[in-house]
């Protein structure tokens, strides 16, 4: 971490002290964007193992809601400050988010030093990216497109530079002091060097990226055009210690025992992808996914197992089984190996109404999750959606663990 | 008896690949020229208005070095921010809510039947060659097919006058299904040329949809060269 910290620091320092250039906007510029966005959603609930009352855990079989982003942007010479608030009603109730808040200082013709709250993105995957390293997939609401969803969510604090160069490669590096794991519930000093570049003479992208932490490890992005409608990618990621926790045994009390983390083990966690365009536009992408830090069947069996054991509750003990396995199946994936599947086209029908079709299938247990979304545009600034989604699988298999079977949900979204 | 028959066939031979050499090399010229008509230079800008079905969509269009492009969309109000960008081979779609920059294939739709190719590529000859040229007059037809599998078409039919002026192109699959005709219009003085700026976009895989390209505001510019960069799309 130190070597990082002091890395960043002499880079910036450096570089500011070197970088002379135009700048872009000699002008006071200042950009504002706001989104308003009404959803509702029914919910076939059904009482599992994990959750035997979904009412008394929060569980809504029919939600109706809010959501209202406002950003801006204004611009100076070199200086540049951008916010996104974000309010979010809910049944009578309203929570307001800073999802960004940062400065950014352009150096020369290609060098950016910025500090604050922001939200970045990596990686190819439309699926499971491992890539994305900086993001909760747990954060998104799902009512909305993955093109709504990924942006409304809090940043990262962080300080940082980019330093692009001509040839279409770039440098990047950021420091998040105190970041919140989301998962392991932890605070990290988390750091990344990250580089990017193009394959001379070919249509192919990659990024490497070092990554130091809680995980420290490796993220690795690659992508490659073939043809003139095809597209493979991968995006992977290496790093030390494991978000889930097995079960090892039961205490004489009857409470669970966990394995520990394995923080000195690498689990590498890749998706492989390929992407295909008709000549009609209908676009197709196909990943698979291997997730080494996921549950085996071995482990997977004991969760089973204590789900048994525990539900009914019939005493206190059961209870906090109950809550901790909760806790430990807190995750957007559980399982080491998945196939994703998604079919869209922007103009159904020859219309304004695209259309999108997922699934998510587990290869591991056969459970998995299917949707359906259908967008129509309304005018200049509007859109009126539906989504649908269908889990299916075995009792107490991933995608059949938690209430929520078959859903559906309309939205419509409005920008100015 | 056999020289007098090998001789006059070799001279006929030789003629008619130096013919075949001479035309392929016109042809060669022509494109170049059709390219000199579409794009003012190597670094321009100018905006897009594509109209198909009621739908209408704006961008801006930035052009570096005859081989980048970006593409930055204006209207509808629930697109701005959404980018295309294309250096050499490569293509990546930003879409601001993803904040991320995807690769997509040069097939990818923009609107109708138009392709991301046909709004972020200016030029013919960096992606195609000749390979015959027939008519002649104000129909002169150079067959094009790609250098490169990266290409968007498999064979570009492009019907030229004698001027290099562009009429009509007809795309075709690599099985040689017909994808779609361009009907080059609106010529106007532009930039001290007279340049095609409405394109009427014949998509016969969605039963002849037209699909219109409005050409404006051309100018030369040299934008910078970090607005090529696909890490950089979520800044502009």
């Amino acid at each position: 971490m130190t070597l990082f910290r002091q890395s960043a620091t002499a880079l910036t320092t450096s570089l500011a002290l070197l970088a002379t250039g135009p700048a872009w906007a000699s002008e006071l510029q200042f950009d504002l964007m706001g989104r308003v966005s009404l959803y509702g959603k029914r919910a076939n609930l059904v009482a599992t193992d994990l959750v035997p009352n979904p009412d008394a855990s929060g569980y809504q079989d029919a939600l109706a809601g809010m959501s209202g982003v406002m950003g801006a942007k204004l611009s100076y010479g070199r200086l540049s400050l951008a916010t996104q608030f974000r309010a979010e009603a809910r049944d009578g109730q309203v929570e307001t988010f800073t999802d960004e808040a940062y400065a950014e200082l352009l150096l020369g013709e290609s060098l950016f030093l910025f500090g604050g709250r922001s939200i970045l993105s990596y990686g190819q995957a439309y699926g499971l990216n491992p890539a994305d390293i900086l993001h909760d997939p747990l954060a998104e609401n799902r009512i909305f497109p993955s093109g709504q969803a990924r942006s409304d969510v809090e940043g990262t604090e962080m300080i940082g530079a980019d330093m692009l160069f001509d040839n279409g490669s770039s440098f990047s590096l950021i420091y998040a002091p105190d970041r919140e794991d989301p998962r392991l519930g932890i605070k990290e000093d988390f750091a990344m060097l990250r580089f990017s570049g193009l394959i001379a003479g070919g249509a192919g992208d990659y990024s490497v990226a070092l990554i130091d932490g809680n995980r420290p490890g490796a993220a690795l992005s690659f992508s490659w055009g073939i043809g003139d409608a095809s597209v493979i990618y991968m995006d992977a990621a290496f790093r030390k210690g494991r978000e889930k926790q097995a079960i090892s045994g039961t205490s004489p009390l009857g409470h669970l025992l966990l394995e520990t983390r394995e923080t000195g083990k690498i689990h590498p966690y890749a998706t492989l992808g390929f992407g295909y365009t008709f000549g009609n536009g209908l676009s197709l992408n196909a990943e698979y996914t291997r997730d080494a830090g996921g549950y085996s069947d071995s482990e997977w069996y004991r969760i089973v197992d204590a789900l048994d054991t525990t539900t009914p509750a019939q005493s206190t003990v059961h209870g906090q089984s109950l809550n901790q396995l909760n806790g430990l199946l807190n995750h957007y994936t559980l399982r080491q190996n998945y196939g994703f599947l998604r079919v869209s086209h922007d103009n159904l029908f020859g219309k304004a109404v695209s259309g999108e079709v997922t699934v998510l299938h587990g290869l591991d247990d056969g459970s998995g999750s299917l949707g359906l979304r259908l967008e129509m545009t309304l005018g200049d600034r509007a859109t009126l959606g539906l989504t649908t989604t269908h889990k299916y699988g075995g009792e107490n298999s991933e995608f059949t663990l938690r209430p929520e079977g078959d859903a559906i949900a309309i939205y419509t979204t409005m920008k100015f | 008896m056999l020289k007098s028959i090998i001789k006059p066939a070799l001279v006929a031979l030789s003629m008619s690949v130096a013919a075949v050499g001479a035309w392929a090399a016109d042809g060669a010229a022509l494109l170049r020229k059709v390219d000199d008509i579409r794009a003012p230079g190597a670094n321009f800008t100018f905006d897009l208005t594509l109209n198909s079905g009621g739908k209408t969509e704006k961008m801006e269009v930035s052009v570096q070095n005859s081989t980048k492009g970006l593409v930055r969309y204006t209207k509808p109000t629930k697109m701005a921010g959404r980018s295309i960008l294309f250096v050499d081979k490569n293509m990546w779609v930003f879409v601001p809510g993803t904040r991320r920059a995807l690769r997509i294939s040069p097939q990818q739709r923009v609107l109708g039947g138009v392709s991301s190719a046909d709004v972020a590529r200016t030029v013919y000859s960096s992606d195609y060659k000749v390979v015959s040229t027939s008519g002649s007059g104000n129909a002169i037809v150079l067959q094009l097919t790609p250098k490169t599998k990266s290409a968007a078409y498999a064979r570009i039919d492009l019907t030229v006058t004698s001027s290099g002026a562009p009429k009509q192109a007809v795309f075709y699959a690599g099985g040689g299904r017909k994808l779609k005709t361009m009907h080059f219009g609106g010529y106007k003085s532009v930039l001290g040329a007279s340049r095609p700026t409405q394109l009427k976009v014949v998509d016969h895989l969605e039963g002849g949809k037209v699909t219109t390209m409005t050409y404006s505001s051309f100018k030369k510019a040299k934008t910078p060269a970090a607005w090529y960069q696909p890490n950089n799309l979520s800044r502009l």
